[in-house]
């Protein structure tokens, strides 16, 4: 049930995204969304669709695991686009009382939706293609270069806070598991009676999430870490031809966004 | 009435990337009043195997039947009955714990169990002096304030609690020091003297020898070996092949026999052992 949840997960290949520079995915992904935010019409969307398909398909990830990645946030989908729907002022295609729909918020709402929908397949295609310590590396010299002051603890937390996902995961279940084997429900009643419910699950998780966080900072300062002062790297990162050559790609991808709005 | 397991197949999500056969074609007999030992190594898939006996995983394929309650993917069950009669600690049952006082912990099932007031301070009670634990002394304690080891008595009393007939353990002296360990497994050998059906996973060949009547080994998601303990422990060779040990006092007189000595290798426990060692003594010296 909850192992459905794919952020943070890393599938290993050998596509072109995956070979791809951290800091190329990191930057393509921002000027990704500042070209998905400013598209405003059918043929932009057409264009943004086709180009995410795209990359979506040369990453060699399959497009089951991405879907899967939207299952938490199907709920947050369907709000945006019922408030869009039926929230927006204009042209009226269908009443109902007070309910009605407008050519205008259909129109908006799909979009929102849509837009939703492709920052999170682009950036979970981030994570999905690129290793936790690649990625971490990669933001930490994005941020460095912004001049960001602790960009190395930054990135360090972020790591840390992807890695430990997949262990909260599995911790959760398992103390669910065992709370359940006593008897406990997690799955019937009312709100209130499951919110109570939560707390035999809650109380142990928070517990073994201190204890987990005490042995990693232990476990990190026995092997001398001190920050990111004078850190090499066994990896370093090098751009290469490919890295040019995506940056000419998304750069003419922010281009026809831009340009799109004019159509 | 048995525990009942048929043909029973677990894949761990199927149609994914990452699906895993975690159980094949399993048939199984567990009995009323039976101690079963279940070894092999990690992933073998005996967690899983044991998340079966109360419905906490459902087949994906055949049946699970407790008792009269039968569990299949596609059936409706009432899996609260279920989990009544079978009893199951997990690994480190002591991170379950949660409430403010040892009582309250305990009682957290038959809370859940719908039992009344009083029924459930008699249960409780019970469940402590079944580990052996001061009713009085701690039963208004904090859990957290507790060793290793007396929380885990507290974790398994809270399972004891709801009284299920039948007793799943995983490993439940993982990690602790050896004189909590002897406490936990005298505890659960006296919980089946008074005529509990218990099933112990474990990764000590020596405590599995000690315990058991019956011993299961499971090696990549299939039973291999189901029959007396004893027996097993008699495939030296091919346990050794599947990454599993013997008892130290079984090998020990495998080395003896390899040395020329003529003794029984069918050995579990060191009185054994001793009584065998003497009686080749007497019999004959070895050539060497």
């Amino acid at each position: 049930m909850l192992k459905d949840i794919t952020i943070g997960q890393y599938i290993p290949g050998n596509s072109p995204v995956h070979k791809l520079d951290p800091r190329t995915k990191i930057i393509a992904i921002v000027l990704y969304m500042v070209g998905l935010f400013l598209v405003n019409n059918f043929a932009g969307y057409l264009f943004v669709t086709i180009f995410t398909v795209g990359i979506i398909f040369l990453s060699q990830i399959s497009l089951v695991t991405i879907l899967k990645g939207f299952k938490p946030l199907l709920l947050i989908i369907f709000l945006t686009l019922a408030l869009h729907v039926f929230m927006t002022e204009g042209r009226i295609i269908w009443q109902w009382g007070f309910l009605k729909i407008t050519w205008e918020g259909l129109r908006q709402g799909i979009f929102m939706a849509l837009r939703l929908i492709y920052l999170v397949s682009i950036t979970s295609l981030l994570t999905l293609t690129t290793t936790p310590i690649a990625l971490t590396d990669g933001l930490e010299k994005v941020l460095k270069a912004f001049f960001v002051p602790i960009a190395h603890e930054l990135a360090m937390m972020m790591t840390i806070a992807l890695r430990f996902i997949p262990t909260l995961i599995e911790e959760t279940e398992k103390i669910m598991k065992a709370q359940m084997a006593r008897g406990a429900d997690f799955e019937s009643g009312g709100l209130l009676s499951r919110a109570k419910s939560l707390i035999p699950l809650l109380v142990p998780l928070f517990l073994s999430s201190f204890r987990r966080a005490d042995d990693l900072a232990m476990a990190m300062e026995a092997r001398c870490y001190r920050g990111g002062d004078e850190r090499t790297r066994m990896k370093q990162l090098v751009m290469t031809s490919r890295d040019y050559f995506a940056f000419v790609i998304i750069i003419l991808f922010l281009a026809v966004s831009i340009y799109s709005r004019f159509w | 009435m048995p525990i009942i397991l048929e043909n029973v197949d677990y894949i761990y999500q199927p149609g994914s990337p990452y699906e895993v056969k975690a159980l094949q074609n399993i048939n199984l007999v567990i009995n009323e009043g039976e101690f079963v030992g279940l070894i092999g190594h990690t992933g073998s898939g005996k967690s899983t195997l044991v998340q079966h006996l109360n419905g906490l995983l459902k087949p994906t394929k055949g049946r699970v039947i407790v008792d009269d309650q039968e569990i299949a993917a596609t059936k409706k069950t009432n899996l609260k009955e279920v989990r009544k009669k079978v009893g199951l600690v997990f690994q480190y049952p002591e991170h379950q714990l949660f409430e403010e006082t040892v009582f309250e912990d305990i009682a957290f099932g038959p809370k859940n169990l719908g039992l009344s007031a009083t029924e459930i301070k008699k249960r409780v009670k019970k469940a402590m002096q079944m580990v052996h634990l001061d009713y009085d002394k701690y039963h208004s304690l904090s859990p957290f304030t507790l060793s290793g080891g007396e929380k885990r008595r507290v974790a398994i009393a809270g399972v004891l609690a709801m009284e299920p007939k039948y007793l799943v353990l995983d490993e439940p002296t993982a990690g602790l020091d050896p004189r909590g360990r002897d406490e936990i497994l005298a505890q659960i050998e006296e919980l089946h003297n008074q005529g509990m059906t218990v099933v112990l996973v474990s990764h000590s060949m020596d405590d599995v020898a000690r315990l058991t009547k019956r011993l299961i080994v499971m090696h990549h998601s299939a039973v291999v070996y189901d029959d007396e303990t004893r027996k097993v422990f008699s495939h030296y060779e091919s346990l050794q092949e599947i990454g599993l040990d013997i008892p130290t006092v079984t090998k020990l007189m495998f080395r003896l026999k390899e040395k020329g000595w003529s003794v029984r290798q069918d050995v579990l426990t060191v009185e054994e052992a001793k009584e065998e060692i003497l009686l080749a003594l007497k019999e004959e010296k070895p050539h060497a």
